[in-house]
């Protein structure tokens, strides 16, 4: 498939309604997470909806923000959520024929996040706070080594699709229903999940429930905002984590998705997104729950798995072709 | 017609260079006068060189230029009666030209008051001194770079290559009282030279073999080469021309000589510079000896990978500001090196159209590292001049004082950073589209090596993003550390220092967003470099507003698009939640630290911020940890304990330390012989004539 340079007004209304699809759900996939670990410890835990009644709340409280702050401090959070709505814009979700395809390239995506990464790093710092700073080093530190593995992965995929268009990659596995489920792309699978459950926090890399100090690492950066800004910070948090999701999802599963340019079509493609995307959800609950927080100096050979996993597709690869 | 406007244009900034070099030996008594007149000779200067390399650029035309009299070109006569000094602008070397005047007239313009500023510690005399100096090579060094690049004859190359090593070490060790400079420019010298003496066996043997000078004989002189004669000659300049570009383990002197000269001068010896014997590398590699070994490709890859790596390892645990971005230049040509080595397996592989694509993606990493290197050493120049701070330790907070500089300054670490949609990104997104493109080779050597290069890649932009962030907070971010051993204040600059800075910020998001109209410029530089035939450039530049790596269907990307859509999203959140949701107040306080009163040891420090990586790779770091425990008299109590983590520098360790060693010890050894009575050396003489006259009769 050649990339379709002229893009239609229909894509841009359907790429817009999958992305404020993608962001409304966002926080649902949190909730759901938050659920799932509270069934498993035994607890009733808080409602599935948490998360947007504390988006709500925040955006009426009042700010206090550092006065050794500067401007960058006040700017991260736009500029947060504007790197991760426009990966979620660009990440096929709901449909791969109708979305901006010519510009959903996987590596421009994985360098939007980077992106915000630089800024919130940098708003960490602003503060003077030695948590911003101890929490900032840490996400430089699991984000540099988790690189590596990132874009051994996706070179994988691309010497099986020909491609890092993710439109393209997502038409070609739905094309071939069993491609994904050969032993190279399990691999890669397998180490995409680390991946993705380090890029977003959670145990055994971070523990996105806790607030002590010598744990944290994404709360720590956060430590200075509240208000509006902290619901801000949060939303973009739980895009991040939604759109690395359906990222997964959608490469090795992209099955019912919209074809064709009807209500019937997208009505499917969206009950079938819910359905990928929380049972994924709640693996990544139960995944959490049966597992501790590693020390942050094991980290390195967590992801060192990944990297190996996704090297060991790279060989299979080669020794089948 | 072209042709001569360019090199008239070419003569007159080359004139003016050296009007700018005599002004100061005829303005010897007034230095307010010699920094004016300099500048604004070598603005004028770079700017007419910048247009006539635009106009080759665009119009596509080469220049040729012979001087035919003279007493020396005589004396070259007798070697080889045919070939006169000559010089060829060609569009590939007007790529460079535009780097070199560019540069060179942003960097003198921020002279101006620089210099001031960069000599106001001295006393009186060594003050002026300094300042003539300084005047006085600057112009003979941009004209010795161009000179390298222009010329077309392998004696006046290699002139000028000396000279520009020359003039450069001049302008190293301008700050001569200080023996650290000295050590600096005397490693500078040495390394520069044991290149040298490997580009002067290059060029001899290239002259044994077509009996010429003249460089139009070398074209394509490597297609009779076999495997190993090919290997030996690319073994010649990649030592001869890596040393001077950096390269691992010849990169030594790099790190130490750049941040010596004044910072204008650093811009440009990294910015600048490193790019010049790059240009020569290609030049040579391409137009010589066909570029087209597969096992000469998968060397560069190797040695690209590790230079990558290890160059922005060692920068993100320097915390001496201007040492890390020298340490960053190493990285970024390791990068380089990277995606010439693609175009070299590609070539090698018959995929001349994807090589071109690689090539694309170097000279586009080329021209992005100029842009944002000499941006952020003006940068760190400013920082030193206004904070009189050398170590990121003792700054912080001058986002307040200095909010331009700042401003500026970021959009130069997040070019390094390869941020979208800066040029810096561009081009690594290209150089990671030039990996996968060797991936459709089906050799599974390269299969195998190409994605662990990318993986390679991939690392060295996450630390490089990290150090990017560990800059900037050090120097502009929080509080300023140890505030109490400098008399200054920061303050900001004045207006002659940012407007440089800010034509290269400027220049960063520019090639970065419009990238796909100045990829199409490309087409001249690439097909004088490498012809390949039904090379059509539109292939790489859809309509001015996509860049494809050669077929659609691996990816493309519109920087424009994504810029557009950036800002997009950025103004609707802004919307939404300031003008959507209801206002509430904003309120001050100061930063929440336990309830201890917040101050600047508290924050984190440029050293302390890399330590997890540092333990993470500890086998490449290997650091050396010293506890100081100071003790009060009745050593009861612990007054002070200092901590330090260092990190070994491998290669200098490993590699130079053990050689200088075994020369030191050889030299003792032969220093046996020389016993100072004059007698002996005669007796000396003497048997060394016996042995001669017996070896003749033999």
């Amino acid at each position: 498939m050649n990339i379709n340079t002229g893009i239609t007004g229909e894509i841009i209304i359907i790429s817009i309604i999958q992305t404020l699809f993608l962001i409304a759900v966002s926080p649902l996939i949190s909730g759901i997470i938050k659920k799932v670990k509270a069934v498993c410890q035994f607890r009733q835990g808080p409602p599935v909806l948490q998360p947007y009644y504390d988006l709500i709340k925040y955006t009426k409280k009042e700010s206090v923000v550092s006065d050794t702050a500067s401007w960058l401090f006040f700017a991260t959070p736009y500029i947060m959520l504007a790197a991760f709505s426009l990966a979620a814009f660009l990440i096929p979700t709901l449909s791969y024929k109708y979305s901006v395809s010519p510009l959903a390239d996987i590596i421009l995506i994985i360098y939007l996040m980077a992106l915000a990464r630089f800024f919130l790093t940098l708003a960490a710092m602003d503060t003077a706070s030695a948590f911003g700073g101890m929490a900032s080093s840490r996400e430089m530190m699991v984000c540099s080594i988790a690189e590596p593995s990132i874009i051994l992965s996706f070179i994988s995929i691309a010497l099986t699709q020909r491609s890092t268009n993710l439109s393209t990659i997502m038409s070609s596995v739905a094309g071939a229903p069993n491609i994904m489920f050969t032993a190279e792309n399990l691999f890669v699978l397998f180490a995409l999940f680390l991946i993705v459950i380090a890029e977003t926090g959670r145990v055994p890399f971070d523990n996105p429930a806790t607030h002590l100090e010598l744990t944290m690492i994404h709360e720590g950066m956060i430590l200075e905002y509240c208000g509006k800004y902290l619901a801000m910070i949060n939303l973009a948090a739980y895009i991040k984590q939604a759109a690395l999701f359906t990222l997964i999802i959608n490469i090795f599963f992209p099955y019912a998705m919209m074809n064709v340019l009807t209500l019937n079509a997208f009505l499917i493609s969206a009950a079938a997104y819910l359905f990928k995307i929380i049972i994924f959800s709640i693996i990544v609950g139960v995944f959490e729950s049966s597992i501790s927080k590693s020390r942050l100096f094991q980290l390195p050979d967590l992801i060192g798995i990944a990297f190996v996993l996704a090297l060991t597709s790279i060989i299979t690869n080669i020794v089948k072709s | 017609m072209a042709e001569k406007t360019a090199l008239l244009l070419f003569f007159i900034s080359s004139f003016t260079y050296l009007a700018s070099f005599a002004s100061v030996l005829v303005l010897h008594k007034n230095e307010r006068q010699i920094i004016r007149t300099t500048s604004i000779l070598n603005i004028l200067a770079g700017l007419c060189g910048f247009v006539m390399a635009v106009l080759v650029l665009v119009t596509g035309v080469t220049a040729n230029y012979t001087f035919s009299a003279g007493s020396l070109s005589e004396l070259i006569a007798m070697l080889s009666p045919a070939d006169d000094f000559s010089i060829k602008i060609c569009p590939y070397a007007a790529l460079f030209l535009l780097i070199i005047y560019f540069i060179s007239a942003a960097a003198a313009l921020y002279s101006r008051s620089y210099l001031n500023e960069y000599t106001a510690e001295h006393v009186q005399y060594s003050r002026f001194a300094k300042i003539a100096i300084i005047s006085a090579v600057y112009p003979l060094f941009i004209l010795s770079m161009a000179m390298v690049v222009v010329s077309n004859h392998s004696i006046l190359f290699l002139c000028s290559w000396e000279l520009m090593s020359l003039f450069s070490y001049f302008l190293v060790i301008s700050d001569h009282e200080n023996p650290k400079t000295r050590t600096a420019g005397f490693t500078y010298l040495i390394m520069t030279h044991f290149g040298t003496a490997f580009l002067f066996v290059f060029f001899v043997m290239l002259y044994s073999l077509s009996g010429s000078f003249n460089f139009s004989a070398y074209t394509n002189i490597g297609h009779g080469f076999s495997n190993t004669q090919m290997l030996f000659m690319f073994t010649l300049i990649l030592i001869g021309f890596g040393t001077k570009a950096g390269i691992m383990p010849l990169h030594i002197w790099l790190p130490l000589a750049h941040p010596q000269a004044p910072s204008h001068v650093s811009a440009l010896m990294s910015g600048v510079m490193v790019k010049v014997s790059l240009f020569a590398f290609l030049k040579c590699l391409f137009m010589f000896l066909g570029g087209a070994n597969l096992t000469a490709g998968v060397i560069l890859l190797v040695i690209g990978a590790i230079t990558a790596i290890l160059g922005i390892m060692y920068s993100i645990v320097e915390s001496d500001l201007k040492k890390c971005l020298a340490f960053s230049t190493v990285e970024n040509i390791g990068i380089i090196l990277i995606a010439i080595s693609c175009a070299i397996i590609l070539n090698s592989q018959h995929y001349p159209v994807s090589a071109a694509f690689a090539l694309c993606a170097a000279f586009y990493h080329i021209i992005a590292h100029a842009l944002f290197k000499s941006l952020l050493f003006m940068g760190a120049g400013s920082v030193i001049y206004s904070s009189h701070a050398k170590n990121m330790d003792d700054m912080g907070g001058f986002i307040k004082q200095m909010p331009h500089t700042a401003a500026y300054f970021m959009a130069g670490v997040m070019s390094m950073a390869a941020l979208p949609p800066m040029a810096g990104f561009i081009s690594e997104w290209m150089i990671f589209q030039s990996i996968l493109l060797t991936l459709k080779d089906p050799q599974a050597f390269i299969k195998i090596i190409m994605p662990v290069c990318g993986a390679a890649l991939a690392l060295s932009s996450a630390l490089a993003l990290t150090g990017a962030v560990r800059m900037f907070f050090s120097i502009f971010l929080a509080k300023r550390r140890n505030a109490d051993k400098y008399k200054h204040e920061a303050k900001e600059t004045p207006l002659s220092m940012r407007l440089p800075m800010l034509v290269l910020a400027v220049l960063c998001f520019v090639f970065g967003i419009f990238s796909p109209v100045f990829i199409y410029y490309l087409a001249g530089p690439l097909h004088s470099l490498m012809p390949v035939s039904g090379l059509n450039i539109n292939l790489f530049s859809h309509n001015a507003l996509y860049i494809i790596p050669v077929s659609s269907q691996l990816s493309a990307i519109s920087p424009q698009a994504v810029f557009t859509l950036l800002i997009l999203f950025i103004i609707g959140a802004v919307v939404i939640f300031n003008y959507i949701l209801p206002r509430r107040k904003v309120r001050y306080y100061e930063t929440w630290s336990c309830g201890a009163d917040i101050n600047s040891i508290m924050q984190y420090t440029p050293e302390s911020y890399t330590q997890p990586i540092m333990i993470v790779f500890k086998n490449i770091y290997m650091p050396r940890t010293e506890v100081k425990t100071l003790h009060n008299e009745d050593r009861l109590v612990i007054k002070k304990v200092d901590y330090s983590q260092t990190a070994t520098m491998f290669f200098e360790k490993w590699l130079y330390r053990p050689f200088i060693k075994l020369l030191i010890k050889a030299a003792k050894r032969l220093k046996k012989v020389q016993l100072g009575y004059v007698h002996i050396y005669l007796l000396y003489i003497f048997v060394t004539l016996i042995i001669a006259l017996l070896s003749v009769r033999l």
